[in-house]
């Protein structure tokens, strides 16, 4: 055993750079694996943190919703009944304007109880007073930084005609309420001063509680029972909708599979390399009487040491880059939001397996593989041999390219298991061909060099047909590439979907709180808005040919109102009738009738279903009549909207969002319409968002998205450069003796040189060939993927991503030629050609 | 010694050399493996050299190829310096003038029998089809007309050194270097090949230089070098 250890550790040490490349490859899966794993929880973590941050300790808000005009009350007027809540803050806010820096700046106040709101973490006073004088406000540290502003300074803040002077007491933690200062100015004062603004006195616009999680609930109900005027929600519901999650999720998670699937392709080939090198060696060994066994021992274990060192260190890299990583994806970081990160156990340990045991998992299969050669083969070393093309394989290679195909037109439902098998038969046919594909390439340049005089750029030329290190390495090149090709095409789907499918068909949107309904129509009539739209969402779910489908579901008051409104939705196939008779008619994406196979006139059952995707209480299955067909591309991306008519939507489904559309009348933006809104509604927690803030938002959510794919990407191009340059470098070993071979017969250096040029283009041809077609092919079957992920939009195969990958290529390949050809000049003819 | 050059004076000498040093660096020591070698090979001479074992055998005739460089000393391949070519022209010079047969065939693996052969052609960027008929004639004399599309793993080991002879002949080349050609084989292979460098020799004239292990091998020549320690010791010829 002791022997066997220290072969083992003279191995690894004698080849110093291919154990690099292995131990490199090894190191970045295991990171590449570990980070991807942690990411999507700690984002998750730290948005969520965020958003409870925003609230300090508080889990209840509570407005009012009454009819009379004012959102303002007096706290007394809040029962709240037997509950003697951990804490309350109540809270009046107001908006003005300010010059800083000779920039204009939209500024909010707020009046609240800063000793309270310490308690409760809503605010974090680290220079000057706590408590305020009258006059006196509390900045953020970030404010104070950004507009240098010191404790002392004075604010002017402007509204109407008033003007207020405001002197900075305070500076505190960009936390809590500070969340959501973003861009503008947040100030923090006493409720009277802002009562004095409206002319009022004691009154309050929000209240927010703190009570025992446990009781949440109860406590919910009982608020509601005893406040009819007023809105109670739980703090999460409210806002935890506004981070695409799933989407995330699903991007995250095919770059994880794809860089996996890199390295172990990687690994794979390494593996098989190192063996048919080790080849030789061994049956030296096993010709002067050691066993198999013990030989296959040997090579197990070297690679299991490579996996152990390779992803100890790679953990502890990940362990140390994480917190980077991390904050690549956190959006708010500008904003002052620091990602928290954790370092889950279970993922750790996932990775940490990963690296240790996929390289002497992959081992074990290759050196069976290779016992099984007789050991006359393995003395004589016949690596360099022409791959011989077995029937079987070419076969199999092609059926499992129809299989693929096949499984994409079976995949109508478009799922996600179906999808991913036939991409994963598409990559294995690839491979599979590859040595086919080569021959043929290799044949037709054969053709067209016919009636040149150059031998030796035929030779080069007829060597990528017959050789199988080349063979191996065009695979090696082509799966990284189509790999990155998939992920370049997916993301740059996404997104132009975003830039360019949504269909911009409102100026302004915003959520009301739970059905005030006096707010919607008090908005529709202010100065600025020229037409409006109200919707009521709610969500819902169905079995349709055993597939569980989710619709977005909206009540609609007149259908046709509703197409001319949205330019995102076309109706496709209307019937009338049905749409007027039936109480229970539904309208359908196209998308949808056709994947279920559904036609006019069927009825399909619905249940109600809440944000958690869980049946709401007391609902049961609805059955709808499907009366018309739609194309809703440009209104959502996973064109799962369905509209019924308002009536039974109000009778059956739970509103869960209400929500405004609002179009700007010629003379006004959307900026100065969204300012009015939340000028005077500044109490009301209204989320109002532009058109071009809602795109912005995707947007740099999506520029996020791609950020990290972007990353990703780079580093499974670094996993497939190691492995493609190791291979390179294999193979000139491989290939020494028939180099001398050529140079003691017939060759000068400067033809063998000349050779191994053509054989670089000629490979460069097989890539940019194998990899269009490859790519195309691609392209149709991802589609089925990335429909499956909800994403049900254009992918097109992008030539500009192509040309990189392809010129990554050739520079890669210009690169280990240049390095070859110094080795082959370099090279010790009379060495190779010996054969004591 | 004296005798030997007296006697060829008038003749053009096919390879000759001129106080011949070759040695090698093992850690810090030069070892001498070639030792003042003086030798000239007649045009239609068949030399054997034969030695035991480390005695600078190959190591000789790689520097009469130009494969290898000598440490000091002299080749003259027809009377030209082998060692002040460049790069290119030695390699125009191995595959039109000389031909390389080896105790391992080394041939081109992933190439057929016929591409192999014709390797020497392409590189010297002739057509192959103005081959043909040297191709043919080649093959019949080494007997693998029916193989031509074989790859070398698919033949024995006496014919796969067929395949080294012939790419050896196909430029027509005035001499052939082989390295202990039938050291691989066995005694019967080991005639034919004899046999047919006999015939080489006699019949297009080719000046063949070849290492062997075998008494019986060295008889097909006319004359016998023997090495040992990396010096040539006396002459022997033998009258056939
Ligand atoms: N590259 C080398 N480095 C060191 N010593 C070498 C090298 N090549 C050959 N030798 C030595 O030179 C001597 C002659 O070798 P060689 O010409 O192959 O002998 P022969 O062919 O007569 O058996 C041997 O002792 C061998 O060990
Ligand atoms: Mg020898």
């Amino acid at each position: 055993m002791k022997i066997i250890m220290k072969h083992v550790i003279k191995n690894i040490f004698e080849k110093k750079l291919r154990s690099a490349i292995v131990l490199l490859t090894i190191l970045l899966s295991t990171l590449v694996l570990f980070i991807g794993l942690s990411l999507n929880p700690i984002i998750n973590e730290t948005y969520s943190s965020m958003l409870q941050g925003s609230y300090g300790n508080a889990n209840l808000v509570v407005n009012k919703n009454a009819d009379d005009g004012s959102p303002f009350y007096e706290t007394s007027e809040l029962d709240l009944g037997e509950l003697t809540p951990l804490n309350q803050l109540d809270l009046i806010q107001a908006s003005g304007k300010t010059k800083l820096h000779e920039d204009e700046k939209t500024v909010s106040i707020y009046g609240l109880d800063t000793e309270m709101a310490t308690e409760m973490d809503l605010i974090d006073v680290i220079t000057g007073e706590v408590k305020l004088d009258h006059d006196t406000v509390i900045i953020s540290q970030r404010a104070a930084l950004d507009y240098s502003l010191e404790i002392g300074d004075r604010l002017e803040v402007t509204r109407g005609n008033d003007t207020y002077e405001f002197v900075v007491g305070g500076v505190s933690k960009p936390d809590g309420l500070f969340h959501s200062e973003k861009g503008n100015l947040l100030l923090i004062t006493d409720s009277q001063k802002v009562n004095d603004m409206y002319g009022i006195s004691s009154m309050v616009a929000s209240t927010l509680l703190q009570v025992p999680a446990e009781e949440l609930d109860s406590v919910i109900t009982s608020l509601r029972e005893g406040n009819k005027h007023f809105a109670v929600q739980k703090i999460n519901d409210a806002e935890t909708i506004l981070r695409d999650e799933q989407t995330f999720q699903m991007v995250m998670m095919l770059s994880i599979i794809i860089i996996v699937l890199i390295s172990a392709y990687v690994i794979s080939s390494l593996t098989k390399l190192i063996i048919t090198e080790r080849l030789p060696v061994m049956g030296t060994f096993r010709s002067v009487g050691a066993h198999k066994g013990m030989m296959n021992r040997v090579l197990f274990l070297e690679f299991f040491v490579y996996g152990v060192i390779g992803s100890v260190f790679g953990m502890v890299l990940a362990v140390i880059l994480l917190p980077y990583a991390a904050d690549v994806f956190n959006e708010y970081k500008e904003y002052g939001v620091e990602t928290i990160v954790t370092y889950d156990v279970v993922y750790l340990l996932t990775a940490l397996l990963f690296g240790m045991l996929f390289p002497a998992f992959i081992s074990f299969f290759r050196i069976l593989k290779a016992n099984r050669k007789p050991l006359k083969e393995v003395l004589f070393d016949t690596s360099f041999t022409p791959e011989k093309r077995s029937k079987w394989t070419v076969i199999l290679g092609i059926l499992f390219l129809a299989l693929s195909f096949l499984l994409y037109f079976l995949n109508k439902y478009d799922g996600i298991l179906l999808a991913i098998l036939s991409l994963l038969l598409l990559f294995i046919s690839v491979v599979m061909l590859m040595p086919t594909l080569l021959n043929g390439i290799s044949n037709i340049m054969q053709m067209i060099m016919r009636s040149s005089s150059s031998g030796e750029l035929k030779l080069g030329i007829k060597n990528i047909a017959g050789n199988k290190i080349v063979a191996n390495n065009v695979s090696m090149i082509m799966v990284v590439f189509l790999l990155l090709l998939m992920v370049g095409i997916s993301s740059a789907g996404i997104d132009r979907y975003v830039t360019n499918t949504l269909k911009k068909d409102f100026d302004i949107t915003l959520s009301l709180p739970s059905n005030n309904q006096a707010i919607a129509n008090e908005i529709k009539e202010m100065d600025g808005v020229s037409a409006s739209y109200e919707q009521f969402i709610s969500l819902g779910t169905s079995t349709l040919n055993n597939v569980e489908a989710s619709f977005v579901i909206q009540g609609v008051h007149d259908f046709m109102e509703m197409d001319d409104f949205f330019e995102g939705i076309t109706y496709v196939d209307i019937d009338k009738d049905k749409l007027t008779s039936h109480k229970n008619a539904i309208i359908l994406d196209e998308y949808m009738t056709k994947k279920y196979n559904l036609s006019i006139g069927d009825s399909i059952e619905i249940q109600p279903v809440d944000l958690n995707n869980e049946p709401i209480e007391h609902s049961k299955p609805m059955e709808m009549i499907v009366s018309g067909t739609m194309d809703s591309s440009g209104f959502s991306s996973s064109r799962n909207s369905a509209f019924i008519p308002q009536p039974f939507f109000e009778a059956y489904f739970a509103g869960i969002f209400h929500e405004l559309i609002l179009r700007v009348e010629n003379g006004y933006t959307a900026d100065e319409v969204k300012e009015s809104i939340t000028d005077t509604y500044i109490n009301h927690d209204l989320e109002v968002v532009t058109f071009d803030e809602m795109l912005g938002s995707q947007k740099a959510t999506i520029d996020t998205l791609i950020d990290g794919i972007t990353m990703i990407i780079g580093l499974g191009m670094v996993v497939g450069i190691l492995g493609i340059s190791n291979n390179l470098m294999v193979s000139f070993n491989q290939r020494k003796k028939e180099y001398a071979i050529l140079y003691s017969v017939c060759m000068s250096k400067g033809q063998i040189v000349r050779m191994l040029l053509s054989e670089m283009l000629t490979t460069f041809l097989a890539v940019v060939i194998i990899g269009l077609f490859g790519g195309i092919a691609l392209n149709i079957l991802l589609t089925k993927l990335l429909y499956a992920i909800g994403m049900q939009t254009e992918f097109d195969f992008t030539f500009g991503l192509f040309g990189l990958l392809c010129l990554v290529v050739i520079i890669l390949l210009s690169l280990s030629s240049l390095s070859l050809v110094r080795k082959v000049f370099k090279l010790n003819m009379i060495k190779e050609l010996r054969y004591e | 010694m004296n005798r030997e050059l007296g006697r060829h004076e008038e003749m053009a000498s096919m390879i000759r050399t001129e106080k011949l040093c070759k040695s090698f660096k093992v850690g810090s020591n030069d070892i001498a493996v070639i030792n003042d070698v003086d030798i000239t090979i007649d045009s239609g001479d068949f030399v054997s050299i034969m030695g035991p074992s480390g005695s600078g055998k190959s190591t000789l005739l790689y520097l009469l190829g130009g494969i290898d460089e000598p440490t000091s000393g002299r080749v003259f391949f027809q009377e030209k310096d082998i060692n002040q070519m460049k790069d290119k022209e030695k390699s125009r010079l191995r595959r039109t003038s000389m031909g390389f047969v080896f105790q391992f065939y080394n041939l081109v693996q992933n190439l057929t029998v016929e591409e192999n052969i014709l390797l020497p052609v392409t590189m010297d960027r002739k057509k192959p089809a103005d081959y043909h008929e040297q191709l043919n004639e080649i093959l019949e004399i080494v007997g693998l007309s029916e193989r031509r599309n074989y790859t070398p793993r698919e033949l024995s080991g006496g014919q796969q050194q067929r395949v080294a002879i012939a790419r050896a002949l196909i430029l027509n080349p005035a001499l052939i270097l082989a390295d202990e050609p039938i050291g691989n084989l066995d005694s019967k292979t080991g005639t034919e090949i004899m046999e047919l460098f006999y015939r080489i020799n006699k019949e297009k004239g080719i000046t063949i230089v070849q290492v062997t292990h075998s008494e019986e091998a060295a008889e097909y020549g006319n004359r016998l070098i023997r090495m040992k320690d990396g010096m040539v010791q006396e002459p022997v010829f033998i009258s056939k």
